[in-house]
């Protein structure tokens, strides 16, 4: 399988994009091709990461935001 | 722990600004503090106020809501940790330390954030690595969760199936980087 149409599999497949024949269908084949189960393994892992890393990324720009915010009102001092 | 700590949990699960503006406005005095009185500045008292609810964060988006004590105990306890981890990293520890707070045991929790902390540097600079239009395009998929349509009008994309199409190539360049350093650790 191509690895950009396996790569969109794993990404659809994680997200619960897939109808119920398709997820059969990719259950089924991940189960008789080992190489493609190890792809998914290694897809899976560094989609989580790429997820976590998003995640983070956008809680920090809230963090960054509330910080701003906070110090403008006199909440969080500003220097000593 | 209460109903009130439980909701504001929820709402940093989901990154929401109110909530997380009520955690900073009830707890980060306390951290300050902490840090002040134990070597640090106003910058260091930020940074650690941050990563606490970093951590505070992940435990709330792994489903588990319950702290089993006061959040303000909990996030108090793991900034604590994350203060004295970088006093011994900066070889600043001194004899006498002042700590008031109640605190938990939180050792598990700080090392999963380790972990996770160390991956989030790797897909940073993979990220840095890559370069442009790969970088803006991944982040505007993955961070600002825009839709491939909205992408290809951005980007310049004739289609979403082209841009799709370029995305997925990008995620490619940007595993081999990322797994690339991984081996180097």
């Amino acid at each position: 399988m191509d690895d950009i149409l396996l790569l969109d599999a794993v990404e659809r497949y994680l997200n619960g994009e897939m109808s119920q024949t398709e997820k059969t269908y990719f259950e089924e084949i991940r189960k008789n091709n080992p190489d493609i189960d190890q792809l998914v393994v290694e897809h899976t892992l560094f989609i989580t990461t790429i997820n976590n890393y998003s995640n983070i990324k956008s809680l920090k720009h809230t963090l960054h935001e509330v910080e701003t915010k906070l110090s403008q009102e006199g909440i969080i001092t500003k220097t000593l | 722990m209460t109903e009130n700590d439980k909701f504001l949990l929820e709402g940093l699960a989901n990154n929401d600004k109110t909530a997380i503006e009520a955690i900073y406005k009830t707890n980060y005095t306390s951290i300050q503090s902490l840090v002040l009185n134990n070597n640090g500045d106003i910058d260091d008292a930020k940074d650690i106020f941050q990563e606490g609810i970093i951590v505070l964060y992940e435990k709330a988006i792994s489903g588990n809501f319950d702290l089993n004590c006061a959040l303000k105990t909990y996030l108090y306890s793991v900034c604590r940790h994350l203060w004295l981890k970088k006093l011994q990293h900066k070889q600043r520890y001194t004899e006498q330390i002042h700590f008031l707070g109640e605190i938990i045991q939180v050792d598990e929790e700080i090392e999963l954030h380790e972990k996770k902390n160390a991956d989030f540097t790797l897909m940073e600079k993979a990220m840095v690595k890559i370069g442009e239009p790969c970088k803006s395009l991944l982040e505007a998929y993955y961070v600002q969760k825009k839709s491939m349509q909205e992408i290809a009008a951005t980007f310049g994309y004739t289609n979403a199936d082209n841009a799709k199409t370029q995305k997925y190539k990008c995620l490619i360049r940007l595993k081999k980087l990322f797994f690339a350093q991984y081996k180097t650790l």
